[in-house]
């Protein structure tokens, strides 16, 4: 056998026993949720995603408890009704918080059930302004759109939403049209709360509790978070007419809160959702969304075993356009209380970042320490045009230090070939 | 119900092949950080499909394409660190400080040089040891191609490890 073939067998052999014993950590479900301040950016919510997936439980039998009415309802023939309609028109709000910070994400448009896609305009709280999405099967086609509802002339194509209000809403990897399949599963109590009118029509008002075992035992092992109850109305003709559900963790995972809401209407509705041309659709990420115009220092998806702990992936990133943010991100397996970024060659210290999260340091296997400084387009030139050896000092909570050495690079954005 | 049993078999994935699902993500990417994320997308992806799931059995199958083809979105995105890299610059990599590292991971270290499909075609083959039917369907194309991706992604390799002897 050739050389580096058996090299790559073992690097397979290798990578799994590290895995047996525990030195890379297993694949968690929910770790964390990225948030990048000034850069308009949200990582994928996957918290909410999960709820999503996890879906609403589905009544059983009448109870009668300490007075609480509760009603059979079934709420998959609720959702089968609702998907037999064909399309309707949806509104969602999505609303992050994190670390104090709160961002709301609003999306309106339409969905169609049968053919599986979506079409929404989703305006931010964030610098990222308003965006169109079109969402089929896997695919995702946004662009930016102007104040005046001007598109942008491209159209960008990715596998799953980078948009932060899509990818926050709909994070689940899937889009609204594909959401109602979510509230189908074990069944559980469900509480008749009363009626409400929506917009002229009248609902009744059901409240849910999750179960997170819903899932299986594995999964829920994984969860940091604790689910809020569901809520959804149903009119008359059996019809989903808005569901609400939310996620919370404790502060000290710093993985936030998420609400999310959506509301339907106008069921039957003809609606066109199509592919934008081929022509129009490029693999460039818009810039505001951390594309051209955003620089990218430091290499990042580098392992590296410094000392007694694991610093994993450090990178710090800029966005030009919006330069009054920088952020490092250091993964790291142990506590991490703050860092700073020397310039090699004349030890000036080019930033102090203390930790964003107010305890400072995160426990056990969650590998996530951000910290962030602002700085001035000075800063920023100063950064990307001289590439130039950096080391960032991280510091520990015991007063120990490891250092992590970073390369800055200031490059173009130039889209690449996979090779084939 | 159909779907209770769907969802099942989705726990039973996640029991069964999630370590796998994060080795694939972490030899693909070089990073743990990346790889949680991938494999956390990637059930979120399958749970969020599963009505929409014939077999259970493909499961697996579409738990590995999808972590391939959301390892390939984040190198899309990454592609200005790429184009800085290929244009020849000198990164000293950090590990090579510590000679036990270097040994170690020199071969990741290639692996993730090069261009996302001929890596995962590598991975699959070799690091997973699949057939060429299993990484030809993993990456969506045929088993010639596969092929070609395989004795591309050796040959990248090979003369890399033939500069570093020389040089």
């Amino acid at each position: 056998m050739d050389d580096v073939e058996r090299k790559l067998r073992e690097l397979g052999e290798r990578t799994d026993e590290q895995l047996r014993h525990g030195e890379v950590p297993r694949a968690g479900i929910v770790r964390r949720v990225r948030l990048r301040r000034g850069a308009a950016a949200i990582g994928t919510c996957a918290v909410v995603a999960l709820v999503a997936a996890v879906a609403i439980p589905r009544l059983g039998d009448v109870r009668r408890n300490e007075g609480i009415e509760r009603t059979a309802i079934d709420l998959a023939a609720v959702v089968q009704s609702t998907e037999d309609a064909g399309t309707a028109r949806i509104e969602i709000e999505m609303t992050l918080e994190m670390t104090g910070d709160e961002y709301t994400t609003r999306g309106v448009g339409v969905a169609d059930f049968e053919r599986l896609r979506s079409r929404l305009v989703l305006e931010d709280t964030g610098v990222l302004g308003r965006a169109e999405i079109v969402m089929i099967g896997n695919t995702t086609y946004q662009r930016e759109l102007g104040k005046e509802g001007t598109g942008a002339e491209k159209w960008y194509e990715t596998m799953m939403p980078d948009h932060a209000g899509a990818s926050a809403a709909f994070g689940m990897g899937g889009d609204p049209s594909s959401f109602l399949a979510y509230l189908n599963t074990v069944s559980e109590e469900v509480t008749r709360v009363g009626e409400d009118t929506l917009d002229g029509v009248r609902t009744t008002h059901y409240r849910a509790e999750l179960q997170v075992p819903a899932l299986g035992a594995s999964m829920a092992e994984d969860m940091q978070f604790q689910l809020e109850p569901v809520d959804v109305w149903v009119d008359d003709e059996g019809l989903l007419r808005r569901v609400e559900f939310g996620v919370s963790s404790d502060a000290s995972t710093g993985l936030g809160s998420a609400h999310f809401t959506m509301r339907l209407w106008d069921f039957g509705v003809p609606v066109d959702i199509a592919a934008p041309p081929p022509e129009d659709v490029t693999d460039e990420p818009p810039s505001a969304w951390g594309g051209p115009g955003t620089e990218l220092i430091g290499d990042g998806g580098v392992t590296m075993i410094m000392g007694e702990g694991r610093i994993e992936t450090p990178y710090v990133e800029v966005d030009a356009k919006n330069p009054s943010f920088i952020e490092a991100c250091v993964h790291s397996s142990r506590p991490v209380t703050g860092a700073t970024l020397v310039h090699e060659p004349s030890g000036r210290r080019v930033f102090i970042f203390e930790p964003v999260h107010s305890d400072g340091h995160f426990e056990g296997p969650l590998p996530v320490a951000c910290v962030e400084e602002a700085i001035t387009h000075a800063d920023v030139d100063a950064l990307v045009d001289d590439p130039t050896e950096f080391t960032l000092i991280v510091r520990r909570k015991e007063g120990n230090r490891e250092t992590v050495r970073l390369t800055i690079i200031a490059s173009s954005l130039e889209g690449g070939d996979d090779g084939e | 119900m159909e779907t209770r049993r769907l969802y099942a078999a989705v726990d039973d994935l996640y029991r069964d092949h999630g370590r796998a699902a994060f080795r694939l993500a972490y030899l693909l990417t070089g990073s743990r950080a990346q790889a949680e994320d991938l494999v956390q997308d990637a059930f979120v992806r399958i749970l969020a499909r599963v009505r929409h799931v014939r077999e259970p059995e493909t499961l697996r199958a579409y738990l590995t394409q999808t972590i391939v083809n959301l390892a390939k979105n984040e190198y899309r995105r990454a592609g200005r660190l790429r184009s800085f890299l290929s244009s020849g610059r000198d990164i000293a990599p950090p590990t090579t400080e510590l000679p036990d590292l270097a040994g170690r991971d020199e071969v990741h270290a290639q692996l993730l040089r090069l261009p996302l499909r001929q890596r995962a075609a590598l991975v699959l083959r070799y690091c997973e040891d699949r057939s060429e039917a299993e990484v030809a369907d993993a990456l969506g194309t045929s088993p010639k191609a596969v092929r070609s991706l395989v004795g591309r992604g050796l040959e990248a390799i090979r003369t890399r490890d033939g500069e570093g002897r020389d040089g």
